[in-house]
């Protein structure tokens, strides 16, 4: 079962919070791993919704899922597109959610974002890219242009 | 010549007409408050947000260089200051609470040189982790607060 309570002194939502900048912490400082996966049915349930990214890590005994929500809202200038980031614990079945958690939070958009950045190995793609030589047009496909007879 | 039930109808309906201008007014003096409070808090707030997502890595860092996260809390503290006037009550409370917490206690130190409160500069790596998670709870209680309000315009 899910190892976050709530307890009369601290708020569950408190809880949350840390844990999500503990996770932020920990990733930036390269001791969690994620990696993209498809998002369990219970998240997805809400057909319109976009869930993009999802990433899953193990942490301690538990295997956490994070995400982000974009969902066309009813407004009162007609329908908006909100954010949302969501937090859950995964249970041992596959699709299996024990828990999940979701408000719009600057913190877990960071936590998507730094696990982003390591699952694409941007750094490392980037420093290939510096010491990259420019490739040629044919390799990518472009010929050279042809100069049709009838031009003067 | 008027009757005098007739005088006395004239005169509690000028008095009631006074009261129903006098109350109009003070409507319109409430609503003008509200817009002028309300305008340019959508931009302050994608500033104050905007200043926030990029405190992680700076804070990263804090053990090793702590200049590039003093100079985003900085950014951050500025924003809170312009958006403290426009805020209600309860979410003034909290963004003073942190402007608090980002100001340290300043010139305090000279008169309370053994006060517990630190410096921002003189706090440790977990000190100013708690902080960027109270404010990333302040920018969600602060989002949610707008989208209620979008309701009641």
């Amino acid at each position: 079962m899910a190892t976050v309570t709530d307890s009369p002194d601290q708020p569950l939502q408190d809880k949350v919070r840390q844990l999500v900048v503990k996770l932020l912490r920990e990733t930036l400082n390269g001791r969690i791993e994620w990696s993209r996966a498809e998002p369990p049915k219970a998240i997805t349930r809400i057909t319109e919704d976009v869930i993009d990214p999802f990433f899953v890590a193990r942490y301690g005994d538990e295997r956490i899922g994070i995400w982000q929500r974009n969902s066309r809202d009813l407004g009162p200038e007609g329908s908006e597109w909100s954010e949302r980031h969501g937090l859950c614990l995964l249970g041992s079945a596959r699709q299996e959610v024990v828990w999940d958690y979701e408000e719009y939070s600057p913190a877990l958009k960071n936590l998507l974002k730094a696990a982003r950045n390591q699952t694409v190995r941007i750094e490392e793609r980037l420093d290939q890219l510096l010491r990259a030589e420019p490739s040629g047009l044919d390799s990518v496909g472009v010929g050279t242009p042809t100069v049709s007879s009838d031009q003067p | 010549m008027l009757p005098g039930w007739a005088n006395d109808i004239a005169a509690v309906s000028s008095i009631l007409g006074l009261g129903v201008t006098l109350w109009l007014l003070w409507e319109a003096r409430k609503l003008r408050t509200a817009c002028l409070r309300r305008a340019r808090l959508p931009q302050l707030y994608k500033a104050l947000k905007d200043a926030i997502a990029v405190l992680d890595d700076p804070l990263v860092q804090w053990d090793i260089d702590r200049k590039p996260a003093l100079y985003r809390f900085q950014q951050v503290s500025a924003h809170l200051d312009g958006l403290l006037p426009k805020l209600d009550p309860k979410l003034r409370e909290k963004a003073r609470a942190l402007q608090d917490q980002l100001r340290g206690h300043g010139v305090w130190r000279f008169w309370m040189p053994h006060s517990p409160r630190k410096r921002l500069d003189e706090r440790s790596a977990e000190d100013v982790w708690r902080l960027y998670c109270e404010l990333s709870a302040f920018v969600t209680s602060l989002n949610n607060s707008l989208e209620d309000s979008s309701w009641q315009q």
